[in-house]
């Protein structure tokens, strides 16, 4: 069948086909959603409404797709009410809205020197069609991941058939959480002269990246993300200072400068409704009836498998 | 002869009730108040009501059809001219336009509120069988596609379907209607009204509307080109005008865009909803305009609802740089926010944002007064040196207009534009095959829009059936 618009609106879009759970609390799925592989590209993200009207939009990275199943691939880490609700959805249900593919594409060329990329927990997900395209594209890369036990290291397989990883652990000395980045990953990236960062991880990360990569003098692009209401540029919600310059993350984004950008105040934005979502994060966690058997599933992984 | 003063009375809700809830605030008036209000009408031989609606509805006919009790004819032709009648008979601006041009009101007297009655007769059609579908043209296999679900976007894809067109139309958001559904909020325009006026251009048939859609993202222009005969543009002017002012980055600080999104679309009041909005005490919404009465009243109800939660003094205000003559909002609408106790500084601009931990915490204004005259004849307003003073805020909203959006723009084919509006001919743009109308050309209003809408199905007939000649280019550099 030929791949065109009047064929491709034929066709159902946001229907979940597969759900694994990758490590406590994250879980990958695969949607069949044709009309976004169409033209998505590495870099591009999708605003997802979970069950119903009452969902927020939540910006997700599209972390894979594949063109001839028609299926997108999104990674889920359940911390806010939005991600909650999208993890308890299961095979065979249809997200309430799915827009997409959004943002501003990854420039994929050949680069001058390695690329590394910093990631961290799963910030593997957004990262992963990049690096496989500047694979594609020939470029040289090291890939540092850094991440609080073993098993939150998702998409091991996957990210080695294109580069070899270096696995940072959390163990309270040489990997140290809670700062900005940790020791190891900052001695790595003083040390050896690296041109190119490809940073997606905590806003705390990018942050700390962007300190060492500034004074360094290399090139920093991080992946950021803000509150995204309907990802056209019409609320601007998700604005975001870049050398001085105003820009909206669901337009010029997801990937912004990140030596320019003014990590600060995109903190300052997406904590200000913080409390608002935490009173709405217990209630749902008390009253949702999908949650509680989610949570029955949850602990029979974190006490069976792996 | 004397003319009898209007009798009319429009059932509005009790200001201090209204502020609790968010049900329309103004009601229908009865089957024998609007026929007596058309029997007022002169039938004047000037028109002049007529001249003043952006669409031409004619008026004096559809008066004449209400005096003699013939609501489906009335109806029926005021559809035919205004398909969103129940819409406009809202949120158009009438006292500058039908109202303006009466005759009646020459002579310092009530003029005919045909507002009034275009809404009595939405609601008699309701309560007789709802909409009647106009007679459908054969379909004759072509096939149009629409960018944008507002009011330019719906008008066009019935006229096109009318005249033997298939239509799909494409939405970037989850829902239809485009700013009548996002933009004004449940107490002047309800959702039902949207809801049912988007099923009855649907249930022609033939028209078909994608939701969550993006043209420029998930599909491109140029692939519309190629399956579609013709495109119209009515994306709408989406890109709110920025503040310009020191400290507008600081939380608390937003578009009336977004605040109106996140009430209107994701009911970001309700609790209920997973969305939230900031908490506040006293909303500034900077401009003078109907978006900014809409941002400015939606405050008031959120802060009514909260008024347990917030036990200090709370307040909501517009700030306005000229006279409050100047304001281009509807006058109802600011009559309802002062009878909301909205509180009104006008000659006052702001000139910094105040923050504390990246969060709004003040504003700082001028006192303005009026000076030499701007190429529109209104004075331009200028800053009294030394007059400045704090307001006591912490949420602004900057509601200063929009500008279409350049991301929609740059899709397009080789378009003239002008301060970031797309020129439009008679509804052509300068790229054979691509139509504009709405807000991306520099409508302003619903009703504007609707017009642009037809004009556009107009053109987009008379070109594919050979009929139009594209319109040469200079004439778009002309009209510049």
């Amino acid at each position: 069948m030929e791949r065109n618009i009047h064929n491709l609106l034929k066709e159902p879009c946001g229907v979940i086909t597969a759900k694994k759970q990758l490590a406590p609390l994250i879980y990958e799925f695969t949607v069949y959603a044709p009309a976004i592989v169409h033209n998505a590209k590495p870099g591009q993200f999708v605003i997802v409404y979970a069950r119903d009207e009452m969902s927020k939009p939540i910006p997700l990275t599209i972390a894979d797709f594949d063109e001839e199943l028609g299926t997108i691939t999104l990674v889920v880490q359940a911390v806010k009410t939005g991600t909650m609700k999208l993890v308890t959805m299961n095979v065979g249900d249809t997200f309430y809205s799915i827009q997409g593919p959004l943002g501003h594409p990854s420039e994929i060329k050949q680069y001058d020197g390695t690329i590394v990329f910093v990631i961290g927990g799963v910030g593997v997900a957004p990262a992963f069609p990049v690096l496989r395209a500047l694979h594609e594209a020939g470029n040289q890369m090291r890939f540092l991941v850094g991440v609080r036990s073993r098993e939150l290291f998702i998409w091991e397989e996957k990210i080695k058939k294109y580069v070899a990883p270096d696995v940072f652990i959390e163990d309270g000395i040489k990997v140290k959480f809670g700062e900005l980045v940790s020791p190891v990953i900052r001695k790595i990236l003083i040390d050896e002269k690296i041109s190119h960062v490809f940073v997606a991880g905590p806003l705390d990360m990018m942050n700390g990246t962007a300190e060492i990569t500034r004074k360094g003098g290399a090139k920093n692009t991080s992946s950021a993300i803000s509150h995204m209401l309907d990802g056209t540029g019409m609320c601007g919600g998700c604005q975001c200072n870049v050398g001085n310059e105003t820009i909206l993350l669901c337009q010029k984004g997801p990937e912004i400068d990140g030596n320019l950008a003014d990590w600060t105040l995109l903190r300052t934005r997406l904590n200000g409704l913080k409390k608002q979502e935490d009173k709405y994060l217990s209630e749902f966690k008390a009253n949702d009836p999908l949650y509680q058997v989610f949570l029955k599933q949850e602990k029979m992984f974190q006490g069976g498998a792996q | 002869m004397t003319i009898a003063k209007s009798t009319i009375i429009v059932p509005t809700q009790d200001p201090a009730i209204r502020i609790g809830n968010w049900n329309q605030v103004e009601g229908c008036i009865s089957h024998k108040e609007a026929r007596e209000e058309a029997n007022r009408c002169l039938t004047c031989p000037a028109h002049s009501c007529e001249r003043g609606c952006p669409v031409g509805i004619p008026i004096h006919t559809i008066l004449e059809y209400v005096k003699r009790g013939w609501m489906r004819k009335a109806v029926n032709l005021a559809r035919w001219y205004n398909l969103l009648l129940a819409i406009t008979s809202l949120v158009c601006p009438q006292s500058e336009q039908c109202e303006a041009g009466c005759v009646i009101k020459k002579s310092e007297n009530d003029p005919i509120f045909f507002g009034a009655i275009e809404r009595y007769l939405y609601e008699w059609e309701c309560a007789n069988g709802g909409p009647q579908i106009p007679a459908l043209a054969k379909e004759n296999g072509k096939c149009v596609a629409i960018v944008g679900s507002g009011p330019a976007g719906l008008t066009a894809a019935a006229f096109l379907r009318v005249t033997g067109y298939r239509v799909d139309i494409f939405e970037a958001l989850p829902v239809p209607g485009g700013v009548l559904w996002c933009g004004i909020p449940e107490f002047r325009l309800p959702k039902k009204i949207v809801k049912n006026e988007v099923a009855f251009i649907k249930s022609f048939g033939g028209i078909k509307i994608y939701t969550s859609t993006s043209i420029g993202k998930r599909f491109t222009v140029s692939e519309l080109r190629k399956e579609y005969d013709a495109i119209f543009f009515a994306t709408g002017a989406g890109k709110p005008i920025p503040l310009g002012i020191p400290g507008e980055d600081a939380f608390g600080v937003m578009s009336a865009n977004q605040w109106l999104f996140s009430i209107n679309f994701l009911h970001a009041n309700d609790p209920k909803y997973e969305t939230h909005i900031p908490e506040f005490k006293n909303i500034a919404v900077i401009g003078g305009g109907n978006v900014a009465m809409d941002s400015v009243r939606a405050g008031k109800r959120v802060l009514t609802e909260k008024i347990q939660e917030v036990l200090a003094e709370t307040s909501a205000g517009i700030i306005y740089r000229r006279e409050e003559e100047s304001m281009p909002a509807r006058v109802q609408e600011i009559n309802h926010g002062k009878e909301e106790n909205m509180k009104l500084l006008t000659q006052v601009a702001p000139v910094r944002i105040i923050s504390t931990n990246g969060r709004v915490s003040g504003l700082e204004c001028v006192k303005t007064e009026p000076g030499k005259p701007d190429a529109s004849g209104r004075r331009s307003p200028v800053i009294v040196e030394g007059s400045n003073f704090i307001v006591d805020t912490d949420l602004v909203i900057s509601a200063l207009g929009n500008k279409p959006n350049p991301a929609v723009i740059e899709q397009m084919g080789d378009v003239v534009t002008d301060r970031g509006y797309v020129v439009a001919v008679n509804g052509c743009t300068s790229e054979p095959g691509e139509f504009v109308g709405g807000d991306l050309s520099g409508g302003g209003t619903v009703i504007r829009a609707t017009g642009d809408g037809k004009i556009a199905a107009r053109a987009i007939h008379l070109w594919l059936s050979g009929q139009l000649p594209w319109p040469e280019k200079e004439k778009f550099i002309n009209k510049k």
